[in-house]
């Protein structure tokens, strides 16, 4: 029995932290550039502060897209751009690429939904006071949908959290390789379980923090 | 202080139908006063006042601002001339995420003032409109008339000379709506501000404004001093409006008991500001021997001057009947002879 557990929680330990390692990371990476990309396919929508038909449009196609490609074979097909980015497309650094490059999209149209949500009237205030396109984004508008932007990234999160697992199946390290490797090529259903367990665990705790955060920023 | 200069807006909508929303606009507003824009919902009111800062670039026409054309500026030169023009608005539209400080603070923000002087003039701001006690409140813990307040506060806190109000008490009950057009009366003499306030209520119009100008389908249909639209409306649009706040009907009641015999006539006198310093009634009974039954009376304010209607009987022969109401029309009074009931 104590050889059970010397055996199973160093991996499962190890398992876990590659895990929140890829989809933090991940999901930084994803924001960096999705956060931007949103702003911009908000505002160059018509009628909106910077209105842009051809970047919007080129933008709102990309974004879809990428949106519509199944995670499995982003994983798959990107695998010579991960190669090229970080030598190797085995191993957790290597699965942080697919993961924040399909997260990219779905963070972009993220944003661009909480960004929408602002009513129209207070951006048209401070455009009143003189306020410009820059002044607007920073001080009003990612400050106005905050709270919805939060709980953006909470979804983001978890989502990956998801998605890390399915990369994992494909040697991309993590409870998902874990799970794979012990739970289903070795029959040992104990890992398995336990990576479940640990995996459902993660996304409730990140779930409720991420609310309670949410209902603090509230202040509408 | 604000000039416009035929002023016409056309909106494309999205199937390319064309909106005449403004048709050939043509108005001057004086440094110092309260002018005030009324028409019915779909009129153009907002479309008026959003060409005036340029948060709507009018199709043709000129809108100066203390002799500057803005419609020819460029957008940075917009943002700066707006820093100078102060707007409020029905839903007050306040930042959600800022206190009301930090609302207040926003246009000196972006203006670049450093943080002493905002710190000063975010004060001064929300003590004039008597909310220095709420300054670390959030928008949504006030109530319709505070968060008015708070918009009037951020509006002035760089300190504007003009102010533009998009219905700012439409959103709010009869009691908050007189706290708050008194507020605008009060920067307007303390401030010498010049504001301009659109609304669909006559009532506005009658508490503050100096001037008014009606607005319908798009056209300016009638303008000038409030007294004079209130007490010689021209045109029927601006009729009904009036009809809300100074009803002249005859009220049911005095018009049973109204029972003409042999020839009279119905009229009605209104007069403005100091009674007359002739007994006009008693002299038109004495000179042309008519009879003057009263009926209904009157006495109302339109901003700070009193207004008075009288309904009389008059009865008589007709000549005199017919002299008699050109005297009166001789006197400094507005006579209207009413159609009989
Ligand atoms: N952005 C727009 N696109 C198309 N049509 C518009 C637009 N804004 C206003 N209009 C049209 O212009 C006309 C005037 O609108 P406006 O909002 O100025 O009226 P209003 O007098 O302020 O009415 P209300 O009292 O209801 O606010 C309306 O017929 C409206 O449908
Ligand atoms: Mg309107």
């Amino acid at each position: 029995m104590s050889n059970w557990f010397d055996q199973i929680i160093p991996m499962v330990t190890m398992g876990t932290l590659e895990t929140l390692y890829m989809v933090f990371l991940a999901v930084f990476i994803a924001y960096l550039f999705g956060l931007p990309l949103g702003v911009i396919l908000l505002i160059t929508s018509e009628k909106h502060i910077k209105p842009c038909p051809p970047i919007n449009s080129i933008l709102g196609t990309i974004i879809n897209i990428g949106r519509s490609f199944p995670f499995i074979i982003l994983l798959i097909a990107i695998i010579p751009f991960t190669r090229l980015v970080v030598g190797t497309f085995i191993g957790t650094t290597a699965s942080i690429v697919p993961l924040s490059v399909g997260a990219i999209p779905f963070v972009a149209r993220l944003v661009e939904t909480s960004l929408r949500d602002i009513p129209w009237g207070v951006i048209e205030a401070a455009q009143s006071m003189g306020a410009s396109p820059w002044q607007i984004i920073i001080r009003v508008m990612l400050p106005e949908a905050t709270p919805s932007l939060v709980s953006g990234f909470v979804l983001t999160t978890i989502t990956l959290i998801g998605y890390s697992a399915m990369a994992g199946v494909v040697g991309g390290g993590g409870l998902g390789t874990l799970a794979y490797q012990y739970g289903f090529q070795r029959y040992q259903n104990d890992v398995m379980v336990i990576t479940v367990v640990i995996l459902i665990i993660l996304v409730q705790i990140i779930q409720v923090v991420g609310d309670r955060i949410v209902a603090r920023l509230s202040r509408r | 202080m604000v000039k416009i200069e035929n002023l016409s807006k056309t909106f494309t909508t999205k199937d390319g139908k064309q909106i005449q929303a403004l048709e050939d606009i043509n108005m001057v507003i004086a440094e110092g006063e309260i002018f005030g824009i009324i028409g019915r919902s779909g009129a153009g009111k907002s479309t008026l006042v959003r060409c005036i800062n340029m948060l709507e670039r009018p199709t043709t026409g000129r809108v100066i601002i203390d002799g500057r054309d803005l419609t020819a500026y460029s957008d940075r030169q917009l943002r700066r001339a707006r820093q100078q023009i102060g707007m409020i608005f029905q839903h007050f539209n306040l930042f959600s995420a800022r206190n009301v400080a930090g609302n207040v603070a926003f246009p000196l923000e972006i203006a670049g003032q450093p943080r002493r002087v905002i710190q000063e003039k975010v004060k001064r701001s929300l003590a004039l409109v008597g909310l220095s006690d709420k300054a670390g409140h959030y928008p949504a813990e006030l109530s319709g008339g505070q968060k008015q307040r708070v918009g009037i506060a951020r509006a002035l806190a760089s300190e504007p000379r003009l102010l533009l109000c998009d219905e700012p008490t439409s959103a709010l009950d009869p009691q908050t709506t007189a706290s708050i057009l008194s507020l605008l009366r009060d920067i307007n003499k303390s401030l010498g501000l010049t504001i301009i306030i659109i609304t669909h209520e006559m009532q506005v119009i009658k508490e503050i404004c100096d001037r008014v100008a009606v607005l319908n389908q798009g056209r300016i249909v009638e303008a000038g001093s409030v007294l004079d639209i209130f007490t010689a409306p021209r045109h029927p649009v601006t009729r009904e409006l009036i009809k809300s706040v100074l009803d002249p009907s005859i009220p049911e009641q005095v018009l049973a008991g109204y029972n003409p015999a042999g020839t009279s006539l119905l009229v009605r006198l209104s007069f403005i500001g100091q009674s007359a310093g002739e007994p006009v009634i008693s002299r038109m009974i004495h000179e042309y021997n008519v009879q003057a039954n009263i009926l209904y009376g009157k006495i109302d304010h339109i901003k700070d001057t009193p207004f008075g209607t009288l309904t009389l009987e008059l009865s008589g022969q007709p000549d005199a009947l017919n002299a008699a109401v050109a005297f009166l029309q001789g006197k400094q009074l507005s006579i209207e002879v009413l159609e009989r009931p």
